[in-house]
């Protein structure tokens, strides 16, 4: 091997062939790939995944900006790949239309936070991720989780009353008498993505467990 | 500044046109390993003190953590082995680098582009690409440094001397190759014109793998394959082995881009083939561990600093070869996938591996091309030393951390709290690990700091002995 043309010739082949196979045929095959449009049990013509509001949207950008992505995942892994699916983190497995319409697809590489994938179903409806944002630790004991206070402001309560944004907080977080903590847009941008996370909705290529109906006639 | 500019009396001019540029890339990489580590050892802490610093955004975790591999990859690992790549080609190839003053230029782009980068990730926050973190506007520029840098490798070994080319301008070469082809077209899918979905994970992978296989450790063998030999007086056992084991590196390193996404959301033939050739870079690994091993001068090793990394090296070579073999397959991926271990095994390959590859170059190098050996001994033992201890603590709290977390993880029954909590000792560990590390790459930094001074003496003297003859003179009158 002792010509210079040898060479180049074998690493822009090597390099070429590489390409090819891990990056255009994935696209080749993913490219074109469109949102699921199912009727469903009210009839209604529903398009999955949908495109994020307005407001969620932008916290897709907080997320990104604060590199939540370096401790939490949001990739649900298959029922016979590891305990995802047993300890509640989704109903089944993540799959490549799930992430169809992120600007920025965080799949994310570490689990020293929980995954997210299902974030939204686990706050539910009527608890709220602002708590959590401002004081990890509050809602879980021990969290490591970074607090992210710099999304929130700490003001003397106005004359007109208190916020009714005002978080409730308790024991060493919460604000002293005469105070209140407020989050600022970013933080209910943050908390509006958080919520709108969730791929509990039935793919051809991902079927959701089927639900014994306790309800059904027998 | 009008003081007088003698040329010391042991300058040589053939050293300036190949020096210059090597130093100053070697002297900035050096710098760059002290904050990048710096940076590390604080994301580090935060791992498990999460009120450190809290209320200031620019120090979120995430960002830290970008900042510190970007620093450390872009600026540490990436600068000197460039340097060094340059510096191989000159020396194989028995000519000068091509065009030292544009080097030279292209060095202070990078680093200014990284500083700017850097403060960017903490200003802005990381683009979400782990392979490619920098605000996308610097990126394009720091690809077109990389690229006219790269070229002017492929100018210089077209000027080389007839004859054989040696495993070292292989290695070099195909990192030179590799680094725009992989910038450029990581930069057009997921920049400027995006792809949609996990597509850009794929790619994201495929880039991040590319630049560990592809440009860091090609680099690296480099540097092994030319010093062990050199040093140790010692030629090649087997020039076979070393054709077969290059052309199989190049060949199945380029494949494994996506051996880490197993269970996540993409095509699971391109993980399969990623796996296979995961697996099968053993075959590389053992023609290269062979070579390397075989000439390996023991008697040498007490005389040699440069060996001594040398030697870690080609252990950490081999060790983290069959590592990348033994958690590609999917029963391994799918318990220790996503947990600290792959942490681990990055640490090792590039800490254990690329890093004391490039510092027996570095210090090979710099006392040919300053002219004088480094002036302090022990400052090197001890480098190698602490390396080696923090090194170890590092890897083998990430990797046991990582292991006992894979497999609470992979049991649905064990609550998240509960594998969290687990894991906080092995992450302080880790950080006491670094802590070690960190404060060993001191040394090398004073080391060569004396070395410049000492270099720039002969010019300084004058100077001085025109300002105390004038103070005598004053004070005699």
């Amino acid at each position: 091997m002792n010509h210079g043309p040898v060479l180049f010739l074998g690493l822009v082949t090597t390099l070429v062939a590489s390409w090819t196979g891990l990056v255009a045929l994935p696209h080749r095959q993913l490219g074109a790939l469109q949102p699921d449009v199912s009727t469903n049990a009210a009839g209604a013509v529903v398009s999955y995944p949908a495109a994020r509001s307005g407001e969620a949207a932008q916290g897709a950008e907080v997320y990104r900006s604060l590199g939540c992505v370096a401790c939490h995942t949001q990739q649900v892994r298959p029922e016979n790949g590891g305990g995802d699916i047993a300890r509640g983190w989704g109903k089944r497995r993540t799959v490549a239309r799930d992430h169809l319409f992120d600007p920025t697809v965080l799949l994310g590489s570490s689990r020293l936070g929980p995954d997210l994938a299902n974030y939204g179903e686990r706050l539910g409806t009527n608890s709220f991720p602002l708590v959590r944002l401002y004081d990890p630790s509050s809602v879980a004991t021990n969290s490591t989780c970074a607090p992210v206070t710099f999304l929130f402001e700490k003001r003397p309560i106005r004359s007109s009353g208190p916020s009714s944004e005002a978080l409730v907080l308790k024991g060493t977080a919460a604000p002293p008498a005469g105070s209140e903590v407020v989050p600022t847009l970013r933080a209910r941008q943050l908390a509006a993505y958080l919520r709108s996370l969730s791929t509990t909705v039935e793919l051809p290529e991902a079927l959701l467990p089927l639900v014994e109906d306790a309800n059904a006639p027998k | 500044m009008n003081r007088p500019a003698p040329t010391p009396a042991n300058a040589n001019p053939s050293c300036c046109a190949t020096g210059l540029p090597v130093l100053y890339l070697l002297g900035g990489s050096i710098l760059w390993l002290l904050a990048g580590l710096g940076l590390a050892l604080l994301a580090s802490l935060k791992q498990h003190q999460p009120w450190l610093l809290a209320s200031c955004e620019w120090v979120t975790y995430g960002r830290l953590d970008a900042a510190s591999r970007t620093a450390l990859v872009h600026g540490f690992f990436s600068q000197m082995g460039l340097g060094l790549g340059l510096w191989l080609l000159a020396r194989t190839g028995g000519t000068k680098i091509a065009a030292p003053g544009l080097v030279f230029i292209a060095g202070l782009v990078w680093n200014a582009i990284l500083t700017l980068g850097v403060a960017g990730i903490l200003v802005e926050g990381p683009s979400g690409h782990t392979s490619l973190e920098l605000p996308q506007q610097l990126t394009t520029v720091l690809t077109v440094v990389m690229t006219v840098l790269c070229l002017l490798g492929f100018a210089t070994f077209a000027k080389r001397a007839d004859g054989p080319t040696v495993p070292a301008q292989w290695f070099v070469l195909t990192a030179l190759f590799a680094l725009p082809v992989l910038a450029i077209t990581s930069q057009v899918t997921l920049s400027f014109f995006p792809v949609r979905g996990v597509l850009q994970s794929v790619i994201d992978g495929w880039n991040g793998q590319g630049l560990l296989l592809l440009w860091l450790a090609p680099l690296a063998l480099a540097s092994l394959y030319f010093f062990i030999p050199d040093i140790g007086g010692r030629p090649l056992r087997s020039p076979a082995f070393a054709k077969l084991g290059f052309w199989a590196w190049l060949f199945f390193a380029s494949w494994t881009g996506a051996a880490s996404l197993v269970g996540g959301p993409v095509p699971a033939w391109m993980v399969t083939v990623s796996i296979a050739a995961s697996v099968l870079l053993l075959i590389p690994v053992a023609f290269i561990s062979l070579n390397l091993h075989l000439v390996a001068p023991v008697s040498a090793l007490g005389r040699s600093t440069a060996l001594r990394f040398a030697a870690l090296s080609a252990i950490s070579f081999t060790v983290v070869g069959i590592l990348i073999a033994l958690i590609a397959p999917r029963c391994a991926q799918q318990v220790l996938g996503l947990t600290q271990f792959p942490v681990a095994v990055r640490e090792l390959f590039l800490f254990g591996f690329v890093g004391p590859a490039l510092f027996a170059g570095f210090y090979a190098v710099v006392p040919k091309l300053a002219g004088r050996e480094f002036p302090c001994r022990i400052s090197p033992v001890a480098h190698l030393g602490l390396t080696v201890i923090g090194l170890g603590i590092m890897v083998l709290s990430s990797g046991v951390g990582g292991w006992l977390q894979g497999w609470a993880l992979a049991d649905g029954k064990v609550g998240f709290p509960e594998v969290a909590a687990h894991l906080q000792i092995w992450l302080k560990l880790h950080t006491l690990g670094l802590a070690v590390f960190a404060f060993g790459q001191t040394p090398v930094l004073a080391n060569s700091a004396w070395l410049l001074v000492e270099c720039l003496l002969p010019f300084g003297k004058p100077a001085l002995a025109l300002f105390t003859e004038t103070s005598t003179a004053g004070a005699g009158k």
